[in-house]
């Protein structure tokens, strides 16, 4: 279980705590005036200076000798913090890869709220590849702040889902081949899930390619059953982790575990269901590596 | 390791954005320039993730505006 669950989790995993989605919490925390600050400034975020310091050279920056370890705290530490938000910045918003299951179980819990669930424009794909593309979930607050600015919506206006029409749109996203993704916004409220692909997605990217904890890996890891594993290559394409290939020796598809973020994609392709999402604590060598 | 872009030149990229599309390490960012915008007028393309440019030059030979240099 990781960090998240034993704070919000109510001991249970922090996406599956109901507390974490309702409108008391979001009130509590401020939750609306934060997420206007935001999503009014979402593809600033990682142009901004802080001290300074921009996000350009990035890689090179963290990879200098002693300050880039300073670097590297000062980020995941503003990417965490629960006081003192700084919006612009978005701090207190971070995530983590849930496999199918779960975020259909997620999508009743959001349907629940007042603000329901609406189809948003993805930031990421705007921002990194100009693509207008409405494939972001937000939940309750989130839904009514991001529906007011224009540029987050169609011009044919807002779309609204319930829970069941939400469900049949992930379940899309997945046979697309899109990792689902849980956010924090800000910690502890739970504002939208994602459905994301590398390296559009911002958070997917900080992760891979910087190793910063924006997006944290699933609850879960894949596991092949050499005895049901056909060989098919099904499965192979659907990896955005570079965890997944066809090993022509075995003759079957190969996971390595430890690039494993645990999304199940692969899994829910599988015509030979040869490949299981093992719980992360189950495994000794793999416990608590998030 | 530079990449330059001419803003004078390059002044529409929410509707054009090729550099965007074609650029493989995804190197540039797409962005309102204005803060806390509602209705912004003036995007601009930054080449934020410079460290991990190829020098491939794909992004120069698709800009229709010739406004990107990289050196």
């Amino acid at each position: 279980m990781c960090k998240w669950c034993k704070k919000h989790g109510a001991g249970g995993k922090w996406y599956l705590n109901a507390r974490n989605y309702t409108d008391k919490l979001a009130r509590e925390i401020g939750a609306e005036e934060y997420l206007t600050v935001l999503w009014k400034n979402f593809e600033r975020v990682y142009v901004q200076k802080h001290f300074g310091i921009s996000a350009k050279g990035l890689k090179y920056k963290l990879q200098l000798p002693i300050i880039g370890r300073l670097l590297r705290q000062y980020v995941e530490y503003k990417i965490h913090r629960e006081k003192n938000l700084n919006a612009k910045d978005g701090d207190g918003h971070f995530g983590q890869v849930i496999p199918l299951e779960e975020a259909k179980l997620i999508l009743q819990m959001a349907g629940n709220n007042e603000g329901g669930i609406a189809r948003v424009k993805c930031v990421c794909r705007k921002v990194n590849r100009n693509i207008d593309e409405y494939n972001c979930l937000a939940f309750g607050v989130l839904a009514e702040v991001a529906t007011k600015i224009p540029r987050y919506i169609p011009e044919t206006g807002a779309i609204k889902l319930d829970a069941d029409q939400a469900a049949q749109f992930i379940e899309e996203m997945n046979t697309r081949g899109r990792v689902h993704t849980v956010w924090f916004e800000p910690v502890p409220f739970i504002g939208g899930l994602c459905s994301c692909d590398y390296p559009s997605c911002t958070g997917l990217r900080m992760r891979r390619d910087f190793d910063l904890d924006v997006v944290y890996k699933a609850e879960y890891v894949a596991m092949v059953d050499y005895d049901l594993c056909v060989g098919c290559k099904t499965c192979v394409t659907r990896c955005q982790f570079g965890a997944l290939n066809f090993s022509d020796s075995l003759g079957k598809a190969y996971i390595s575990q430890q690039r494993c973020f645990g999304c199940g994609l692969c899994k829910d392709v599988c015509p030979e269901n040869a490949i299981q999402l093992v719980p992360r604590g189950e495994v000794p060598g793999l416990k608590g590596d998030y | 390791m530079e990449i330059t872009i001419d803003n004078q030149k390059c002044t529409e990229p929410q509707t054009c954005g090729r550099c965007l599309k074609v650029c493989s390490p995804q190197v540039f960012a797409l962005h309102p320039l204005e803060e806390n915008a509602i209705h912004p007028e003036r995007w601009v393309v930054d080449p934020i993730w410079v460290s991990f440019c190829i020098q491939c030059n794909l992004c120069v030979e698709e800009c229709p505006e010739q406004a990107i240099t990289v050196r």
